[in-house]
């Protein structure tokens, strides 16, 4: 069995339900040896009862035997008879040696040694009888021949008394036996009773234990298959085919639960890779846009700045030769710089143009201070960042009060981060347009037709998107009047990587549109 | 171990335990069925055998019970052989028996006849010792006799018979078995006649008979004690019962003949009648052996010789004579 199990190591279900049959098999033959023991040994009893019947009786027809014998001895004196005589004697003294010979207290006992004792004085005396014949000696032979014929009459009737004894013993005996019987009959007849109801009870009971673990696995299959897959672990009961399922089982549930899980989660991350890209692919859009629709006017427009520098080099107007100068420098950059990172030194210049520019527009109303750490100008940043900021604290800050305006530019570095903050002195913000900006519902500059076309939200995004980080940029404000600072913290080591990677928007940009 | 492992054990060792409970009942069943007898039953050294001449008496009840006691002790069995277990044997036949069974002793009555010499001469040649009790056969080869002599019976009869002597003429018959052996009635007679004619008032009379019955055919016993009831003229004033049977017999008859009063028996031996005639009164006395010592001392007697080759030729036993005075205690055994 054990050659053929698929599951070494394993009690396999063969070998169970073979041992639960054997076993029941077992009780069953148990049983009925038990029975047929008691039948068996009831019988042999009985046998036994009447056999020592028997027994006397055959040691009296033998007895009859050796006295016949003599007689005919001494009547014919054939050698025939002597013959028989010694050979019913031999038989006879045999037969004498079944008698009890010792000095029991017990009737039959007692008779029987008697008998034998008797006996051994009879073949005595038929042996001097004998003897006296062949010796021809009359007298004595007839004399020995009337003794032995009184021993053998007390022989007989001792022997009778004997049987009749032993009859009315062994009667009482049958009596006996037969009610055992009786008994017996009616107890073979309850233990097969019980044989059945136990053989029942015990492969019910084993089955049912063996077959127990079945029923849980085949209720926890059902539930998974109805899409339950929270069920508590089975547990493995025996090491038996049933065992290996359950287990193998559990390990499928265990596997499933985790395929889905992974399943899960990679869904989840490619749904946000897309909506990034998503994101990504509108800010673009967006950027596209607003860039060819600046693309003509710019170009036009610096080139044609360009040659009003020239006209005014020539005509020795140098302010105004300088004015159409930076006008053209700060178009230039916007043009050339929209699809490609900057370094800071490059948006710091294109803040400087602008305030230039709007100072000349104005007569020099505003205010413009900077502190710029030393060291720090190559540094990459994503272009068309700063010069927004500025341009929205002069659109939305100072633009009603330009004449007192102020607006400072720090650039620090601190650790990893480099910090630019950009303030102004105007009307600032309350924080709920704070929250509105941020949250890009407003503070753009597309609705403004004086604005250069990017807004704080365009800027935000980017941010984001650039250093996939939050948070990089922040507005604080005290409140109507008090000014408004606008803080953008720019992680250095995610500048390099991003640089690496070539992840940029407007790597992005570039790849798209070239200049 | 699991629940289900341990409910099975549990039903099997209940088969188990009800299948032992079985095969014990059916045990106990089959030792009942006693094929040959040897339950409670020892093997001893010697086989003894002892030929009871009557067996319905409480006499040789008595006798037998003690000797198998003593018996036992001395690692010997005792076989009784009752007239009724052959009904056709004499007690001769029952002595050749057991001399042709070889047995190691033999305890008897004897009834004095040149037969029983001639079987208990044979018995001494074949090695087996012949033990008498109650009456003595001196001039067989026996080895010892277990009882009373006749001058001590006499005088234990006479004894009593002083006590009822009248005024003037007093009867005394004496009823003897006549197969009493050595036990001389004559003796006995003629002890008590010069007894009593010493001791005797003088004007007391004295007259004493003596008759034999012939026990050897039945009921023999019974006749002549009716046939003496029935002569009136003959019947004597004191009636000395020498058997058991006799006792009994003319105490039946001193009954029915309503003679109670008129005639004083003295018995010999009893019985629970007798016993119980003698608490009222109606039997004067009863003379009785210790029996119990006869039994022992016989096999006693027999035991010696087998252990030393020779043994006392006399045992003497006690006597007791049963009156109104104490015949309650022997009716209590």
């Amino acid at each position: 069995m054990s050659g053929k199990n698929r599951f070494p190591g394993v009690n396999s279900m063969q070998t169970k339900l073979s041992a639960v049959m054997f076993l029941v098999l077992l009780f069953v033959v148990g049983m009925n040896l038990f029975i047929f023991g008691q039948i068996h040994s009831a019988v042999a009893r009985i046998d036994a009862v009447f056999s020592s019947n028997v027994t006397i009786n055959e040691l009296s027809d033998m007895l009859d035997q050796v006295q016949g014998t003599v007689y005919e001895y001494l009547s014919t004196k054939s050698s025939q008879a002597l013959e028989d005589y010694y050979r019913y004697e031999q038989d006879y003294r045999e037969r004498l040696e079944d008698l009890n010979d010792k000095n029991i207290d017990s009737d039959i006992k007692i008779l029987e040694k008697n008998i034998r004792s008797m006996s051994e004085s009879y073949l005595e005396q038929t042996d001097l009888t004998v003897q006296a014949k062949r010796g021809r000696n009359v007298e004595r032979y007839k004399e020995y021949y009337e003794e032995e014929s009184q021993i053998y009459q007390y022989i007989n009737s001792y022997i009778y008394r004997l049987n009749n004894l032993q009859f009315r013993r062994n009667s009482e005996n049958y009596q006996l036996l037969l009610s055992s019987m009786d008994v017996l009959e009616q107890v073979s007849l309850f233990i097969i009773m019980i044989v059945f109801v136990v053989g029942s009870a015990v492969a019910v009971i084993l089955i049912r234990d063996m077959i127990r673990p079945l029923l849980a696995l085949s209720t926890a299959s059902s539930e998974v298959a109805q899409g339950s897959l929270d069920i508590p672990e089975l547990p493995v009961v025996s090491e038996d085919e049933i065992g290996v399922v359950t287990r193998s089982f559990n390990q499928m549930v265990v596997s499933i639960r985790e395929n889905i899980g992974k399943l899960r989660d990679s869904m989840e991350k490619e749904a946000q890779m897309k909506a990034r890209e998503l994101s990504m692919e509108a800010h673009l859009k967006e950027a596209q846009l607003r860039f060819l629709q600046a693309q003509i006017n710019p170009h036009f427009l610096f080139n044609s700045l360009n040659a009003g520098a020239q006209l005014a080099m020539m005509e020795d107007a140098d302010k105004t030769g300088m004015f159409l100068e930076k006008m053209a420098d700060f178009f230039r950059y916007n043009v050339r710089k929209m699809g490609s990172d900057a370094t800071l030194r490059e948006e710091i210049e294109a803040v400087d143009n602008y305030i230039y520019i709007l100072n000349v527009r104005f007569a020099g109303d505003i205010t413009y201070t900077k502190d710029v750490d030393e060291g720090i100008d190559d540094i990459p940043i994503p272009s068309m960042i700063l010069q927004p900021i500025v341009e929205n604290a002069v659109q939305h800050g100072i633009h009603d009060c330009m004449e007192e305006g102020c607006i400072h530019l720090s650039v620090h570095r601190e650790g990893d981060e480099l910090r630019i903050t950009v303030s102004d002195n105007g009307k600032g913000m309350s924080q709920e347009m704070i929250q509105a900006v941020m949250e890009g519902k407003t503070g753009g500059g597309e609705e403004n037709p004086h604005s250069t076309g990017i807004a704080v939200v365009n800027v935000l995004s980017r941010l984001r998107l650039y250093y996939n980080r939050e948070n990089l940029l922040q507005i604080e404000s005290g409140g109507e009047g008090k000014g408004t600072q606008v803080h953008i913290t720019l992680p250095l080591e995610e500048t390099e990587k991003a640089r690496q990677d070539g992840k940029t928007a407007a790597g992005v940009l570039e790849g798209s549109f070239g200049e | 171990m699991k629940k289900p492992t341990m409910t099975i054990f549990f039903i099997l060792a209940g088969c188990a335990l009800l299948l032992s409970g079985i095969w014990i009942y059916f045990q106990k069943m089959m030792e009942r069925v006693d094929l040959a007898e040897l339950r409670n039953s020892r093997a001893y050294e010697r086989h003894y055998v002892l030929i009871a001449d009557d067996g319905n008496s409480m006499l040789w009840d008595s006798i037998y019970e003690s000797a198998v006691q003593e018996a036992a002790a001395t690692d010997a069995c005792l076989e009784l052989v009752q007239p009724d277990d052959n009904p056709e044997y004499t007690q001769e036949d029952c002595l050749r028996i057991a001399i042709a069974s070889k047995v190691d002793g033999i305890i008897l009555r004897p009834d004095g006849s040149r037969e029983m010499q001639e079987l208990i001469a044979e018995a001494a040649d074949a090695g087996i010792p012949v033990v008498m009790v109650l009456e003595d056969d001196s001039s067989s080869r026996r080895i010892s006799f277990v009882g009373l002599n006749s001058y001590q019976m006499g005088d234990a009869y006479t004894e009593q018979v002083l006590g009822l002597l009248k005024p003037g003429r007093t009867e005394i018959m004496i009823l003897a078995d006549s197969e009493g052996g050595d036990v001389d009635t004559g003796l006995v007679s003629s002890y008590m006649a010069r007894t009593v004619e010493q001791r005797k008032a003088q004007d007391q009379t004295v007259d004493i008979s003596v008759q034999s019955v012939d026990s050897s055919s039945d009921f023999n016993a019974e006749e002549v004690v009716r046939d003496i009831f029935m002569d009136e003229e003959g019947l004597p004033d004191v009636l000395i019962c020498m058997d058991e049977v006799i006792t009994e017999c003319a105490y039946q008859a001193l009954v029915d003949y309503n003679e109670v009063g008129n005639v004083d028996i003295i018995g010999f031996y009893y019985s629970d009648t007798i016993l119980d005639a003698v608490a009222r009164g109606t039997v004067p006395a009863t003379i009785a052996l210790d029996m119990a010592e006869i039994g022992r001392y016989s096999v006693d007697a027999l035991d010696e010789y087998l252990s030393l080759g020779h043994a006392s030729s006399y045992y003497s036993v006690d006597l007791n004579v049963i009156t109104r005075e104490n015949a309650a205690a022997f009716a209590e055994g």
